[in-house]
């Protein structure tokens, strides 16, 4: 793949996998990486793709895989990761809901940006995590209650 | 708080231009140390990474995308370490349910008894789950007290009223393990089990 196409890549991915990614890590020299890796394996691996829909979602898929891969040699401190997100977020309006979602367990945080930022069904999350539809269901369910309560409690 | 908020709030999030600017080069760089052939590898290369594939994957014993399961501190707000929890256990424990008795009783086996955590529990007590009918509609539940784990297993009682027939699905997220003197395990995965209430 030529450079330019990579360039191009990157500039048409690069912000949603970087968000993803800086979500479920907690920060940003990890989503780089993370977000690099999956790139590589999407340049090596060259899947047949039907359409750009398609490729988003190959990429969001190989890059929840490669977030939970390094989760597993995570020592950070929770704080530390609340500020790294609000050092790349460009005129947050209520500061207060994204540190309410990085004090979540990142099972949760992952899907509910999956659902509800970036808007896929709890059947493509199931097949992108490799969850069933119901596990998928439950863990939006809570992830959504534990959200407000820890919103809630960021509020006051 | 409403999820649109979230949305609206985690789109401002945004790569910056220096680290596109990295990312797209390291690739570049990465792919181009492919060699002359450049991202192609020659047949001879082809056959002898296949050979040594199956050779290492026969040595390993492990299958491509096995999860295993690995420990993680759980922290307070302010970084005080509370306790430990025990992840991604999903391969390593497998989940049964039957109705009986008007009870709903959930097996619990470990795949290997003899690995640790496993082998340093005494109890275990389901504290994360959900009990969903054929539609997917949630019906309460109540997970009865620890069992005791002999031989790798353990039995335990969920008390929800539901009616005979019809197929219903058990999913657990959190199990604890319990030893005594010695805090609790939170063991971490995803478990689903269907069952028919005959």
């Amino acid at each position: 793949m030529e450079k330019e196409n990579i360039e191009k890549l990157v500039e048409d991915y690069g912000n949603m996998l970087f968000r993803c990614c800086l979500i479920m890590l907690g920060n940003a020299s990890d989503a780089e990486d993370a977000v690099q890796e999956t790139y590589l394996k999407y340049l090596r691996k060259q899947p047949a793709l039907h359409d750009e829909e398609h490729r988003k979602a190959w990429l969001l898929k190989t890059a929840a895989n490669q977030c939970r891969d390094m989760l597993r040699f995570r020592k950070r401190h929770p704080e530390e990761e609340i500020d790294e997100v609000h050092a790349y977020a460009r005129d947050t309006q209520n500061p207060q809901i994204l540190d309410a979602l990085m004090r979540l367990d990142s099972r949760y945080r992952s899907v509910l940006v999956l659902h509800y930022v970036e808007g896929y069904s709890v059947h493509e999350i199931a097949g992108m995590i490799r969850r069933t539809d119901s596990a998928v269901k439950m863990r939006l369910k809570k992830g959504r209650d534990l959200l407000k309560e820890a919103y809630r409690k960021e509020d006051i | 708080m409403e999820t649109g908020m979230l949305k609206e709030e985690v789109m401002k999030i945004e790569i910056p231009e220096v680290m596109k600017e990295r990312i797209a080069a390291q690739c570049t760089s990465r792919m181009q140390e492919g060699g002359k052939a450049g991202f192609r590898l020659r047949p001879a290369s082809v056959s002898a990474l296949f050979l040594i594939c199956f050779a290492l994957a026969g040595v390993s014993g492990l299958a491509y995308g096995k999860l295993q399961g690995y420990f993680r501190d759980v922290k307070n707000p302010i970084g005080a370490v509370t306790g430990t929890a025990y992840e991604d256990a999903d391969e390593e424990i497998m989940i049964s349910a039957e109705r009986k008795d008007g009870r709903i009783i959930a097996g619990i086996t470990f795949a290997d008894k003899e690995m640790f955590p496993y082998r340093e529990l005494e109890l275990i007590r389901i504290t994360e789950y959900e009990l969903q009918d054929e539609d997917g509609v949630v019906i309460p539940a109540e997970a009865g007290d620890a069992a005791v784990i002999k031989d790798g297993t353990a039995c335990v009682t969920l008390r929800a009223d539901i009616p005979a027939g019809g197929r219903y699905t058990l999913i657990i997220t959190e199990l604890e393990g319990l030893k005594k003197a010695d805090q609790p395990l939170k063991i971490h995965g995803t478990w689903e089990c269907s069952f028919s209430a005959e």
